[in-house]
């Protein structure tokens, strides 16, 4: 990154960057020049400001309208007492398949009737018919094995169930699909203030201010030595994703040792692999909305400095029977880097074979993490898990507290706030 | 599709999950169509109802991973069809609609809330339709600029653009609010 270059204050890329809108090779870039340029920092803090302002203001919005009334408003309140009520579909309570039929035979005559009004949508349920195929085909493999194995019928009907009804939040890429990803390096903590700040003000955290990567990120985690000769610590581990107890939650985890504030390594970049043998589907939580660019290894390296740490949590799908294969990992991670003097780029790899640990056996660091992650997708509506209620998470994430006093306040703000 | 029964249009699992879309976003959608529609609220019926229908016709595999920016779509559709038949002025012109303000007997320690809010509605009504209809489908109804896009047909780098240029002129006037 070279540091003499500025981004202007009125470059939308900032405004994107703090709705969290940008892909994570972009976003990387423009948090590194976020973190040099004070008035870009300022622009952020306004803008994720004026979105918590505007959500807040558009939720106590009246649902109606009327024109500009040219009378006066008695003569309307019988009509405006109608529009208030909510709409009543009697048809699709009471409906029955030869009422239901009709109906279709309706829309069918209309969608004739006005072919050019449709073909916004139309192109739109062919484009998304891919995705929506993949899905209907993995709940189809899931059935049929389950017909073969009834002892995984259980499993095979979670499996389905979190395939085939996911939305779009909280879609997965399968590893047919794409089987590599990336994550930025570097991830702010912003986040993590406003939404404290409105949860000690006894508010749940407004959609729009929460930011998962930069919560997760904003507390300490026990880090394990470098290896020798290697300018960064890895971090991996696993357990049970409680809120879908049969897929693996895995932290990647990188610290760049050596002096606080030293450059350690240039132009960095990371690339997780999954093992399509072993892995059916995953997510990088905290970066759904970024799509299947997410798989894209990053065009611009990050500079990293001792001191430094990032993670990643990755929500992962394996295949319900894997063939046993000692030598196959769940994943690898890569780290490229340079270092100066040295003119060629470095590598370093973690392979990650996987544990068995149910979530109760996860590490403290992984199981507060959980609870924070469950939290943040909660808010943001990116865990459609209609069940879950907040003290449920707040119980995931209070099991790994330990002793730290940050930790115990988001979950006892988690408790109070719900 | 045949042995696809659970997702088939008009199975009972379908009627299921028509209803409970109708529940969940029968509200944001009326509201979206109204506005879109001028205040026409019962022809925002019609719209909404007319979406709902046609979501009945689909097969559920072929929407449910995005159902909210299917609807929207739809609706928005439907709602720009109607106007350009009745030969309506573009639709990207000033505001012409008032809020009703319902009048609800407020607690006094959320009058000051309520009144930071209906400040900074009105500062949004102030924007151009196009900038309002893209603010408040980010942050009303919470969708993602790529949902956007399609539910409007601008580009990705159009959306980032208005919800820019829009935020930068609320930012401007919000100083002038109380918090």
């Amino acid at each position: 990154m070279n540091p003499s270059e500025k981004i202007a204050p009125d470059d939308p890329r900032l405004t994107a960057y703090a709705l969290d809108e940008l892909e994570p090779a972009e976003a990387a870039v423009v948090a590194e020049l976020v973190r040099h340029c004070g008035e870009a920092q300022r622009v952020v803090a306004e803008v994720r400001a004026a979105a918590q302002r505007l959500s807040a203001a558009l939720e106590d919005e009246p649902a109606t309208l009327v024109a500009l009334p040219s009378v006066a408003p008695e003569k309307h309140s019988p009509r405006l007492k109608r529009t208030v009520s909510l709409l009543r579909f009697p048809q699709l309570y009471y409906v029955t398949a030869s009422l239901a039929a009709a109906c279709f035979a309706v829309v069918f005559v209309v969608q004739h009737q006005s072919p050019e009004a449709e073909r916004g949508s139309v192109q739109h349920v062919v484009a998304a018919a891919p995705a929506a195929a993949a899905s209907a085909n993995y709940a189809m493999q899931a059935s049929d094995s389950a017909e073969r194995a009834p002892a995984a019928r259980m499993q095979s009907a979670r499996v389905s169930l979190v395939s085939a009804s996911a939305t779009r939040a909280e879609r997965f890429f399968t590893t047919n699909d794409v089987s590599t990803s990336s994550f930025p390096l570097r991830v702010g903590r912003e986040s993590y203030a406003t939404v404290v700040e409105q949860m000690r003000q006894g508010r749940r955290p407004s959609r729009e201010t929460v930011h998962v990567a930069e919560l997760i990120n904003a507390f300490n985690y026990s880090w394990p030595e470098a290896a020798a000769g290697e300018p960064v610590a890895f971090l991996l581990d696993d357990t049970a994703a409680p809120w879908s107890p049969t897929h693996r939650l895995v932290r990647v985890g990188l610290k760049s040792v050596g002096a606080t504030g030293a450059v350690v390594a240039r132009e960095a970049r990371v690339q997780v692999d999954f093992s399509p043998t072993v892995v059916r589907a995953w997510r990088l939580i905290g970066f759904e909305q970024a799509g299947a660019a997410i798989g894209t290894p990053t065009e611009t390296g990050a500079t990293l400095r001792g001191g430094e740490t990032v993670t990643a949590l990755y929500e992962i799908v394996p295949h319900e029977r894997v063939v046993a294969d000692a030598n196959t990992p769940l994943l690898s991670v890569r780290l490229r880097y340079e270092t100066e003097g040295v003119g060629a780029p470095r590598e370093i790899a973690r392979q990650w074979q996987g544990t068995m640990a149910t979530f109760a056996q996860g590490s403290a660091d992984l199981r507060f993490l959980a609870g924070v992650a469950a939290y943040g997708m909660a808010l943001q509506g990116s865990l459609q898990q209609p069940r879950l209620d907040v003290a449920t998470m707040a119980e995931w994430a209070a099991s790994g507290v330990g002793t730290d006093p940050v930790r115990r306040e988001f979950v006892e703000l988690m408790r109070a706030v719900k | 599709m045949a042995g696809d029964v659970n997702t088939e249009p008009n199975s009972d699992e379908n009627r299921a999950f028509v209803q409970s879309a109708v529940e969940r976003h029968q509200a944001p959608l009326l509201r979206y169509a109204t506005r879109l529609l001028h205040g026409d609220v019962e022809r925002a019926r019609d719209t909404v109802q007319d979406t709902f229908m046609r979501l009945l016709a689909q097969p559920r595999v072929a929407v449910e991973d995005h159902l909210a920016e299917w609807l929207f779509t739809v609706c928005r559709n439907r709602a720009l069809d109607y106007l350009r038949k009745e030969g309506r002025v573009s639709f990207f012109e000033e505001g012409q609609a008032e809020r009703l303000i319902a009048p609800e007997p407020r607690p006094d320690r959320q009058v000051e809330r309520a009144e930071a809010h209906a400040a900074m509605l009105a500062l949004l009504e102030k924007l151009p339709r196009n900038q309002q209809e893209v603010v408040r489908l980010k942050f009303q109804n919470g969708f993602s600029y790529k949902e956007i896009s399609r539910i409007t047909s601008l580009s990705v780098t159009n959306v980032g653009f208005i919800l820019h240029t829009a935020l930068a002129r609320l930012r401007k006037e919000m100083t002038a609010l109380p918090e």
